[in-house]
Protein backbone atom coordinates (compact mmCIF):
# COMPACT_ATOMS: atom_id res chain seq x y z
CA UNK A 1 0.00 0.00 0.00
CA UNK A 2 2.85 2.38 0.94
CA UNK A 3 4.77 1.59 -2.23
CA UNK A 4 1.61 2.24 -4.29
CA UNK A 5 1.25 5.62 -2.60
CA UNK A 6 4.90 6.53 -3.28
CA UNK A 7 4.62 5.41 -6.91
CA UNK A 8 1.43 7.38 -7.40
CA UNK A 9 3.09 10.47 -5.84
CA UNK A 10 6.12 10.16 -8.13
CA UNK A 11 3.86 9.75 -11.13
CA UNK A 12 1.91 12.85 -10.05
CA UNK A 13 5.14 14.89 -9.74
CA UNK A 14 6.32 13.66 -13.14
CA UNK A 15 3.00 14.66 -14.68
CA UNK A 16 3.17 18.07 -13.02
CA UNK A 17 6.69 18.50 -14.40
CA UNK A 18 5.58 17.57 -17.91
CA UNK A 19 2.62 19.93 -17.66
CA UNK A 20 4.93 22.74 -16.53
CA UNK A 21 7.30 22.09 -19.43
CA UNK A 22 4.37 22.00 -21.83
CA UNK A 23 2.99 25.29 -20.47
CA UNK A 24 6.44 26.87 -20.75
CA UNK A 25 6.83 26.06 -24.43
CA UNK A 26 3.27 26.05 -25.72
CA UNK A 27 0.23 28.24 -25.28
CA UNK A 28 -2.58 26.99 -23.10
CA UNK A 29 -6.26 27.54 -23.75
CA UNK A 30 -6.10 30.79 -21.82
CA UNK A 31 -2.97 32.32 -23.30
CA UNK A 32 -2.47 33.56 -26.80
CA UNK A 33 1.05 34.17 -28.03
CA UNK A 34 1.59 37.80 -28.96
CA UNK A 35 2.79 37.89 -32.54
CA UNK A 36 4.34 41.37 -32.33
CA UNK A 37 7.82 39.97 -31.66
CA UNK A 38 7.76 38.08 -34.97
CA UNK A 39 6.81 41.20 -36.93
CA UNK A 40 9.37 43.30 -35.05
CA UNK A 41 12.10 40.72 -35.60
CA UNK A 42 11.35 40.32 -39.30
CA UNK A 43 11.17 44.03 -40.11
CA UNK A 44 14.17 45.07 -38.04
CA UNK A 45 16.40 42.22 -39.16
CA UNK A 46 15.44 42.74 -42.81
CA UNK A 47 16.20 46.45 -42.47
CA UNK A 48 19.50 45.85 -40.72
CA UNK A 49 20.63 43.32 -43.32
CA UNK A 50 19.76 45.79 -46.07
CA UNK A 51 21.50 48.77 -44.47
CA UNK A 52 24.54 46.67 -43.53
CA UNK A 53 24.91 45.46 -47.11
CA UNK A 54 24.49 48.96 -48.52
CA UNK A 55 27.15 50.20 -46.09
CA UNK A 56 29.85 48.20 -47.89
CA UNK A 57 28.38 48.17 -51.40
CA UNK A 58 30.91 50.55 -52.90
CA UNK A 59 33.72 48.34 -51.54
CA UNK A 60 32.04 45.09 -52.56
CA UNK A 61 34.59 44.17 -55.22
CA UNK A 62 37.48 44.96 -52.92
CA UNK A 63 36.14 42.74 -50.14
CA UNK A 64 34.32 39.87 -51.82
CA UNK A 65 35.07 39.55 -55.54
CA UNK A 66 37.48 37.06 -57.08
CA UNK A 67 40.19 39.76 -57.26
CA UNK A 68 39.43 41.22 -53.85
CA UNK A 69 42.13 42.63 -51.62
CA UNK A 70 42.64 39.01 -50.57
CA UNK A 71 41.83 37.14 -53.80
CA UNK A 72 39.38 34.28 -53.76
CA UNK A 73 41.96 31.63 -54.59
CA UNK A 74 43.85 32.64 -51.44
CA UNK A 75 40.93 33.03 -49.05
CA UNK A 76 39.27 29.83 -50.24
CA UNK A 77 42.23 27.65 -49.22
CA UNK A 78 40.85 27.35 -45.70
CA UNK A 79 37.25 26.77 -46.79
CA UNK A 80 36.05 23.14 -47.05
CA UNK A 81 35.11 22.16 -50.57
CA UNK A 82 31.47 21.40 -49.71
CA UNK A 83 30.81 25.02 -48.69
CA UNK A 84 29.30 27.15 -51.45
CA UNK A 85 31.07 30.50 -51.43
CA UNK A 86 30.52 33.58 -53.54
CA UNK A 87 33.85 33.15 -55.43
CA UNK A 88 32.90 29.53 -56.19
CA UNK A 89 29.54 30.73 -57.52
CA UNK A 90 31.44 33.16 -59.76
CA UNK A 91 33.76 30.39 -61.01
CA UNK A 92 30.87 28.06 -61.66
CA UNK A 93 28.86 30.62 -63.62
CA UNK A 94 31.97 31.74 -65.54
CA UNK A 95 32.37 28.15 -66.70
CA UNK A 96 28.82 28.47 -68.09
CA UNK A 97 29.72 31.66 -69.94
CA UNK A 98 28.29 34.15 -67.44
CA UNK A 99 30.73 36.95 -66.61
CA UNK A 100 31.78 37.86 -63.09
CA UNK A 101 30.40 41.35 -63.58
CA UNK A 102 26.94 40.01 -64.35
CA UNK A 103 27.08 37.50 -61.49
CA UNK A 104 28.09 40.21 -59.05
CA UNK A 105 25.35 42.53 -60.25
CA UNK A 106 22.74 39.77 -60.02
CA UNK A 107 24.00 38.84 -56.55
CA UNK A 108 23.76 42.40 -55.29
CA UNK A 109 20.30 42.97 -56.78
CA UNK A 110 19.07 39.67 -55.32
CA UNK A 111 20.51 40.50 -51.91
CA UNK A 112 18.88 43.92 -51.79
CA UNK A 113 15.59 42.66 -53.21
CA UNK A 114 15.35 39.78 -50.73
CA UNK A 115 16.07 42.13 -47.84
CA UNK A 116 13.28 44.46 -48.95
CA UNK A 117 10.92 41.52 -49.43
CA UNK A 118 11.62 40.38 -45.90
CA UNK A 119 10.93 43.84 -44.51
CA UNK A 120 7.55 44.07 -46.24
CA UNK A 121 6.79 40.37 -45.79
CA UNK A 122 6.52 39.37 -49.44
CA UNK A 123 7.39 35.77 -50.31
CA UNK A 124 8.91 35.93 -46.87
CA UNK A 125 10.13 32.41 -46.33
CA UNK A 126 11.48 32.03 -49.86
CA UNK A 127 13.23 35.41 -49.62
CA UNK A 128 14.78 34.45 -46.29
CA UNK A 129 16.01 31.11 -47.65
CA UNK A 130 17.58 32.77 -50.70
CA UNK A 131 19.05 35.59 -48.63
CA UNK A 132 20.53 33.14 -46.12
CA UNK A 133 22.16 31.27 -49.00
CA UNK A 134 23.57 34.50 -50.44
CA UNK A 135 24.72 35.82 -47.07
CA UNK A 136 26.44 32.59 -46.02
CA UNK A 137 28.16 32.31 -49.41
CA UNK A 138 29.49 35.84 -48.92
CA UNK A 139 30.66 35.26 -45.35
CA UNK A 140 32.24 31.89 -46.00
CA UNK A 141 33.93 33.15 -49.15
CA UNK A 142 35.62 35.96 -47.25
CA UNK A 143 35.85 34.45 -43.80
CA UNK A 144 38.86 36.59 -42.91
CA UNK A 145 36.57 39.63 -43.08
CA UNK A 146 33.70 38.10 -41.11
CA UNK A 147 32.86 39.01 -37.55
CA UNK A 148 30.09 38.63 -34.98
CA UNK A 149 27.39 40.52 -36.88
CA UNK A 150 27.68 38.09 -39.81
CA UNK A 151 27.03 35.03 -37.68
CA UNK A 152 24.09 36.64 -35.95
CA UNK A 153 22.73 37.72 -39.33
CA UNK A 154 22.85 34.11 -40.54
CA UNK A 155 21.08 32.90 -37.41
CA UNK A 156 18.48 35.65 -37.67
CA UNK A 157 17.67 34.72 -41.27
CA UNK A 158 17.38 31.09 -40.21
CA UNK A 159 14.86 32.08 -37.56
CA UNK A 160 12.91 34.17 -40.05
CA UNK A 161 12.64 31.02 -42.16
CA UNK A 162 11.59 28.95 -39.17
CA UNK A 163 9.08 31.40 -37.69
CA UNK A 164 5.72 32.12 -39.37
CA UNK A 165 7.25 35.47 -40.33
CA UNK A 166 5.06 36.10 -43.34
CA UNK A 167 1.78 35.53 -41.51
CA UNK A 168 1.48 38.83 -39.67
CA UNK A 169 1.46 42.42 -40.98
CA UNK A 170 2.83 41.30 -44.30
CA UNK A 171 2.22 41.64 -48.00
CA UNK A 172 1.92 37.84 -48.07
CA UNK A 173 -1.14 38.09 -45.86
CA UNK A 174 -2.74 40.66 -48.16
CA UNK A 175 -2.06 38.74 -51.34
CA UNK A 176 -2.51 35.15 -50.34
CA UNK A 177 -5.39 35.73 -47.90
CA UNK A 178 -4.59 32.76 -45.72
CA UNK A 179 -7.03 31.42 -43.16
CA UNK A 180 -6.55 33.37 -39.96
CA UNK A 181 -6.41 30.25 -37.83
CA UNK A 182 -4.66 30.33 -34.50
CA UNK A 183 -0.90 29.86 -34.70
CA UNK A 184 0.84 29.16 -31.45
CA UNK A 185 3.91 31.43 -31.60
CA UNK A 186 5.02 30.75 -28.05
CA UNK A 187 7.45 27.94 -29.05
CA UNK A 188 9.23 30.37 -31.39
CA UNK A 189 9.48 33.00 -28.69
CA UNK A 190 10.83 30.43 -26.23
CA UNK A 191 13.37 29.28 -28.81
CA UNK A 192 14.66 32.81 -29.25
CA UNK A 193 14.69 33.43 -25.50
CA UNK A 194 16.56 30.22 -24.73
CA UNK A 195 19.06 30.79 -27.52
CA UNK A 196 19.89 34.29 -26.37
CA UNK A 197 20.06 33.13 -22.75
CA UNK A 198 22.56 30.42 -23.71
CA UNK A 199 24.57 32.95 -25.74
CA UNK A 200 24.92 35.43 -22.89
CA UNK A 201 25.56 32.78 -20.27
CA UNK A 202 28.49 31.35 -22.21
CA UNK A 203 29.73 34.80 -23.10
CA UNK A 204 29.89 35.60 -19.39
CA UNK A 205 31.27 32.20 -18.47
CA UNK A 206 34.06 32.44 -21.04
CA UNK A 207 35.02 35.82 -19.62
CA UNK A 208 35.05 34.72 -15.99
CA UNK A 209 37.53 31.93 -16.76
CA UNK A 210 39.99 34.58 -17.97
CA UNK A 211 41.90 36.19 -15.09
CA UNK A 212 42.29 39.51 -16.93
CA UNK A 213 38.57 40.04 -16.54
CA UNK A 214 38.90 39.84 -12.73
CA UNK A 215 41.26 42.82 -12.39
CA UNK A 216 40.05 45.27 -15.05
CA UNK A 217 42.96 44.60 -17.44
CA UNK A 218 40.68 43.07 -20.08
CA UNK A 219 38.56 46.24 -20.22
CA UNK A 220 41.69 48.41 -20.24
CA UNK A 221 43.25 46.40 -23.09
CA UNK A 222 40.02 46.28 -25.13
CA UNK A 223 39.38 50.03 -25.06
CA UNK A 224 43.00 50.71 -26.02
CA UNK A 225 43.21 48.40 -29.01
CA UNK A 226 44.67 50.25 -32.01
CA UNK A 227 41.48 50.08 -34.08
CA UNK A 228 39.04 50.80 -31.22
CA UNK A 229 37.64 54.17 -30.23
CA UNK A 230 38.29 55.70 -33.65
CA UNK A 231 35.03 57.61 -34.07
CA UNK A 232 34.62 59.43 -30.78
CA UNK A 233 38.29 59.38 -29.66
CA UNK A 234 37.29 59.29 -26.00
CA UNK A 235 40.25 59.86 -23.71
CA UNK A 236 40.40 56.94 -21.27
CA UNK A 237 43.74 57.88 -19.69
CA UNK A 238 42.02 58.78 -16.43
CA UNK A 239 41.14 55.09 -15.89
CA UNK A 240 44.80 54.28 -15.20
CA UNK A 241 44.57 56.62 -12.19
CA UNK A 242 41.34 54.94 -11.05
CA UNK A 243 41.82 51.23 -11.77
CA UNK A 244 38.74 50.39 -9.70
CA UNK A 245 36.58 51.64 -12.57
CA UNK A 246 37.74 49.18 -15.25
CA UNK A 247 37.66 46.45 -12.60
CA UNK A 248 34.02 47.23 -11.82
CA UNK A 249 33.18 47.57 -15.51
CA UNK A 250 34.63 44.12 -16.18
CA UNK A 251 32.68 42.53 -13.36
CA UNK A 252 29.53 44.36 -14.39
CA UNK A 253 29.77 42.86 -17.87
CA UNK A 254 30.41 39.40 -16.47
CA UNK A 255 27.45 39.64 -14.10
CA UNK A 256 25.09 41.04 -16.75
CA UNK A 257 25.96 38.20 -19.11
CA UNK A 258 26.40 35.29 -16.72
CA UNK A 259 23.15 35.92 -14.85
CA UNK A 260 21.17 36.95 -17.91
CA UNK A 261 19.20 33.64 -18.03
CA UNK A 262 18.27 33.98 -14.36
CA UNK A 263 17.27 37.62 -14.10
CA UNK A 264 15.54 37.79 -17.46
CA UNK A 265 13.33 34.95 -16.24
CA UNK A 266 12.22 36.87 -13.16
CA UNK A 267 9.49 39.39 -13.94
CA UNK A 268 10.65 41.97 -11.38
CA UNK A 269 14.23 42.07 -12.70
CA UNK A 270 13.57 41.63 -16.41
CA UNK A 271 13.17 45.30 -17.26
CA UNK A 272 16.34 46.43 -15.47
CA UNK A 273 18.36 43.54 -16.90
CA UNK A 274 17.16 44.26 -20.42
CA UNK A 275 18.08 47.91 -19.95
CA UNK A 276 21.55 47.01 -18.65
CA UNK A 277 22.14 44.64 -21.56
CA UNK A 278 21.09 47.24 -24.10
CA UNK A 279 23.28 49.86 -22.43
CA UNK A 280 26.18 47.42 -22.60
CA UNK A 281 25.69 47.07 -26.34
CA UNK A 282 25.40 50.83 -26.80
CA UNK A 283 28.74 51.08 -24.98
CA UNK A 284 30.22 48.49 -27.35
CA UNK A 285 28.98 50.50 -30.32
CA UNK A 286 30.49 53.75 -29.05
CA UNK A 287 33.85 52.36 -27.95
CA UNK A 288 34.51 49.65 -30.53
CA UNK A 289 32.53 51.26 -33.35
CA UNK A 290 30.70 47.96 -33.92
CA UNK A 291 27.39 49.64 -34.69
CA UNK A 292 25.83 46.84 -36.70
CA UNK A 293 26.78 44.18 -34.18
CA UNK A 294 25.28 46.19 -31.34
CA UNK A 295 22.13 46.80 -33.37
CA UNK A 296 21.53 43.14 -34.08
CA UNK A 297 22.07 42.22 -30.44
CA UNK A 298 19.61 44.89 -29.32
CA UNK A 299 17.08 43.60 -31.85
CA UNK A 300 17.47 40.07 -30.47
CA UNK A 301 17.04 41.28 -26.91
CA UNK A 302 13.96 43.33 -27.64
CA UNK A 303 12.40 40.63 -29.82
CA UNK A 304 12.90 38.02 -27.12
CA UNK A 305 11.90 39.94 -24.02
CA UNK A 306 10.13 43.20 -24.74
CA UNK A 307 6.77 42.06 -26.03
CA UNK A 308 3.79 41.07 -23.98
CA UNK A 309 2.12 37.71 -23.64
CA UNK A 310 -1.63 37.96 -23.59
CA UNK A 311 -3.37 35.72 -21.09
CA UNK A 312 -7.12 35.44 -21.51
CA UNK A 313 -8.65 38.89 -20.94
CA UNK A 314 -5.76 40.05 -18.84
CA UNK A 315 -2.54 41.29 -20.35
CA UNK A 316 0.40 39.65 -18.63
CA UNK A 317 3.34 41.95 -19.10
CA UNK A 318 6.51 40.24 -20.26
CA UNK A 319 8.33 43.23 -18.78
CA UNK B 1 13.56 22.67 -31.26
CA UNK B 2 15.26 20.67 -28.53
CA UNK B 3 17.76 19.23 -31.03
CA UNK B 4 18.50 22.73 -32.25
CA UNK B 5 19.05 24.02 -28.72
CA UNK B 6 21.18 20.99 -27.94
CA UNK B 7 23.40 21.81 -30.93
CA UNK B 8 23.75 25.43 -29.77
CA UNK B 9 24.66 24.21 -26.29
CA UNK B 10 27.24 21.77 -27.69
CA UNK B 11 28.84 24.47 -29.84
CA UNK B 12 29.16 26.71 -26.80
CA UNK B 13 30.54 24.03 -24.49
CA UNK B 14 33.18 23.16 -27.05
CA UNK B 15 33.85 26.86 -27.59
CA UNK B 16 34.43 27.38 -23.87
CA UNK B 17 36.89 24.49 -23.76
CA UNK B 18 38.69 25.78 -26.87
CA UNK B 19 38.95 29.23 -25.34
CA UNK B 20 40.24 27.85 -22.04
CA UNK B 21 42.83 25.57 -23.65
CA UNK B 22 43.85 28.24 -26.15
CA UNK B 23 44.52 30.72 -23.36
CA UNK B 24 46.00 28.60 -20.57
CA UNK B 25 47.70 25.91 -22.67
CA UNK B 26 48.73 28.02 -25.66
CA UNK B 27 52.16 26.46 -26.19
CA UNK B 28 51.80 23.42 -23.99
CA UNK B 29 50.63 19.90 -24.50
CA UNK B 30 47.35 18.95 -22.88
CA UNK B 31 44.78 16.20 -22.80
CA UNK B 32 41.37 17.62 -23.69
CA UNK B 33 38.53 16.90 -21.30
CA UNK B 34 36.34 13.96 -22.46
CA UNK B 35 33.34 16.30 -22.71
CA UNK B 36 35.28 18.45 -25.20
CA UNK B 37 36.05 15.36 -27.28
CA UNK B 38 32.40 14.28 -27.23
CA UNK B 39 31.24 17.74 -28.33
CA UNK B 40 33.87 17.86 -31.05
CA UNK B 41 32.93 14.41 -32.36
CA UNK B 42 29.26 15.35 -32.39
CA UNK B 43 29.90 18.61 -34.25
CA UNK B 44 32.26 16.93 -36.73
CA UNK B 45 29.47 14.59 -37.77
CA UNK B 46 28.76 15.50 -41.40
CA UNK B 47 25.09 16.39 -41.15
CA UNK B 48 25.58 18.48 -38.00
CA UNK B 49 28.64 20.19 -39.44
CA UNK B 50 26.78 21.05 -42.63
CA UNK B 51 23.81 22.36 -40.66
CA UNK B 52 25.77 24.62 -38.32
CA UNK B 53 28.18 25.95 -40.94
CA UNK B 54 25.37 26.99 -43.28
CA UNK B 55 23.19 28.64 -40.65
CA UNK B 56 25.74 30.55 -38.56
CA UNK B 57 25.15 28.41 -35.48
CA UNK B 58 28.77 27.22 -35.51
CA UNK B 59 29.84 30.42 -33.80
CA UNK B 60 30.63 30.63 -30.13
CA UNK B 61 29.84 33.72 -28.06
CA UNK B 62 33.10 34.14 -26.21
CA UNK B 63 33.85 37.58 -27.61
CA UNK B 64 37.00 39.00 -25.99
CA UNK B 65 37.12 35.87 -23.87
CA UNK B 66 38.85 34.38 -21.92
CA UNK B 67 41.24 37.18 -22.74
CA UNK B 68 41.28 40.16 -25.07
CA UNK B 69 43.48 39.09 -27.95
CA UNK B 70 46.40 41.25 -28.96
CA UNK B 71 46.07 43.29 -32.09
CA UNK B 72 48.43 44.11 -34.89
CA UNK B 73 49.43 47.08 -36.96
CA UNK B 74 50.69 46.81 -40.50
CA UNK B 75 52.89 49.58 -41.78
CA UNK B 76 53.28 49.96 -45.55
CA UNK B 77 56.18 52.00 -46.87
CA UNK B 78 55.68 52.59 -50.57
CA UNK B 79 58.88 53.27 -52.53
CA UNK B 80 59.63 54.47 -56.03
CA UNK B 81 62.24 53.11 -58.46
CA UNK B 82 64.96 55.10 -56.69
CA UNK B 83 64.05 53.45 -53.43
CA UNK B 84 62.74 56.75 -52.14
CA UNK B 85 59.71 56.68 -49.89
CA UNK B 86 56.54 57.92 -51.56
CA UNK B 87 54.27 57.42 -48.57
CA UNK B 88 53.93 55.46 -45.37
CA UNK B 89 50.53 54.30 -44.17
CA UNK B 90 48.83 51.64 -42.06
CA UNK B 91 45.64 50.75 -43.91
CA UNK B 92 44.45 50.22 -47.48
CA UNK B 93 41.84 52.60 -48.90
CA UNK B 94 38.17 51.89 -48.54
CA UNK B 95 35.13 54.01 -49.29
CA UNK B 96 33.18 53.00 -46.20
CA UNK B 97 33.85 52.82 -42.52
CA UNK B 98 32.31 49.36 -42.19
CA UNK B 99 34.84 48.11 -44.75
CA UNK B 100 37.64 49.16 -42.40
CA UNK B 101 35.95 47.28 -39.56
CA UNK B 102 35.80 44.15 -41.74
CA UNK B 103 39.36 44.55 -42.93
CA UNK B 104 40.80 44.82 -39.42
CA UNK B 105 39.20 41.51 -38.41
CA UNK B 106 41.86 39.92 -40.64
CA UNK B 107 44.46 40.83 -38.07
CA UNK B 108 43.21 38.17 -35.66
CA UNK B 109 44.64 35.65 -38.12
CA UNK B 110 48.08 37.15 -37.52
CA UNK B 111 47.99 35.70 -34.00
CA UNK B 112 49.19 32.50 -35.66
CA UNK B 113 52.57 34.21 -35.97
CA UNK B 114 52.84 34.26 -32.20
CA UNK B 115 51.88 30.63 -31.80
CA UNK B 116 55.01 28.47 -31.49
CA UNK B 117 53.00 25.46 -32.60
CA UNK B 118 51.99 27.00 -35.91
CA UNK B 119 53.46 25.17 -38.87
CA UNK B 120 55.45 26.49 -41.81
CA UNK B 121 52.46 26.05 -44.14
CA UNK B 122 50.40 28.40 -42.03
CA UNK B 123 53.22 30.94 -41.88
CA UNK B 124 53.55 30.80 -45.66
CA UNK B 125 49.80 31.34 -45.98
CA UNK B 126 50.02 34.32 -43.67
CA UNK B 127 52.81 35.77 -45.82
CA UNK B 128 50.63 35.39 -48.90
CA UNK B 129 47.83 37.31 -47.17
CA UNK B 130 50.18 40.12 -46.16
CA UNK B 131 51.56 40.18 -49.71
CA UNK B 132 48.10 40.52 -51.24
CA UNK B 133 47.22 43.38 -48.91
CA UNK B 134 50.56 45.08 -49.63
CA UNK B 135 50.13 44.77 -53.39
CA UNK B 136 46.68 46.28 -53.12
CA UNK B 137 48.14 49.27 -51.30
CA UNK B 138 50.94 49.56 -53.88
CA UNK B 139 48.39 49.61 -56.73
CA UNK B 140 47.18 53.01 -55.53
CA UNK B 141 50.54 54.58 -56.43
CA UNK B 142 51.34 54.52 -60.16
CA UNK B 143 54.99 55.40 -59.52
CA UNK B 144 55.47 52.74 -56.85
CA UNK B 145 58.13 50.13 -57.49
CA UNK B 146 58.04 48.26 -54.20
CA UNK B 147 56.37 48.21 -50.82
CA UNK B 148 58.03 47.38 -47.50
CA UNK B 149 55.53 45.93 -45.06
CA UNK B 150 56.20 45.62 -41.38
CA UNK B 151 53.93 43.66 -39.05
CA UNK B 152 53.90 44.97 -35.50
CA UNK B 153 52.28 43.60 -32.38
CA UNK B 154 50.56 46.47 -30.62
CA UNK B 155 51.52 46.33 -26.98
CA UNK B 156 49.62 48.64 -24.65
CA UNK B 157 50.92 48.92 -21.07
CA UNK B 158 48.73 47.52 -18.33
CA UNK B 159 46.96 49.85 -15.88
CA UNK B 160 49.83 50.06 -13.46
CA UNK B 161 52.54 50.56 -16.09
CA UNK B 162 50.49 53.21 -17.89
CA UNK B 163 49.99 55.07 -14.63
CA UNK B 164 53.81 55.04 -14.34
CA UNK B 165 54.10 56.77 -17.72
CA UNK B 166 54.96 53.78 -19.86
CA UNK B 167 53.87 54.28 -23.44
CA UNK B 168 52.36 51.90 -26.02
CA UNK B 169 54.92 49.98 -28.06
CA UNK B 170 54.98 48.49 -31.51
CA UNK B 171 56.87 45.21 -31.41
CA UNK B 172 58.18 44.14 -34.79
CA UNK B 173 57.03 40.62 -35.60
CA UNK B 174 58.06 40.34 -39.22
CA UNK B 175 58.94 42.42 -42.25
CA UNK B 176 58.44 41.82 -45.94
CA UNK B 177 59.35 43.46 -49.21
CA UNK B 178 57.13 43.02 -52.23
Amino acid sequence: MNSNFVFSNQKKKKNQFLVAVNDFFFSTQLSIGNTDFIVFFRILIGSLVLVHFLSILSDFDKLFASQAIIPADVSSLLVPKHIITFPRIISFLESKGISEYFTTLLFQISYITCSIFIVVGFLTRFSAILLLFLQVSLVKGSSLFAYGVDFFTSMSLFYIILFPSGRFYSVDNLIFKRDQKFIDVKPFLRLLQLHIAIAYFFSGFDKIIGYNWWNGEAIWKAINLPHSNQDFQINFDFLSQMPIIPLLMGWAIIIIELFYPLFMNITKTRKIWLTLTILMHIGIAIIFNLYFFSCIMIIWNLSAFYFRIVTGNTQQKSL
Amino acid sequence: MFCHLFIILTVNIKGSFDGYYGFYFANKKYNPHPLHNICKAFLDYNAINYYVSNTGFDTGYGFFAPNVASDFVLNFTIKDENNQMIESRTLPSFNNKESFVRFTTTFTFFLEKLDKKSNQGLNDYLKIIVKQISLDVKKEYPKAKSVDTKMYLYHFPDLNDYANNQKPKLILIDSYEF
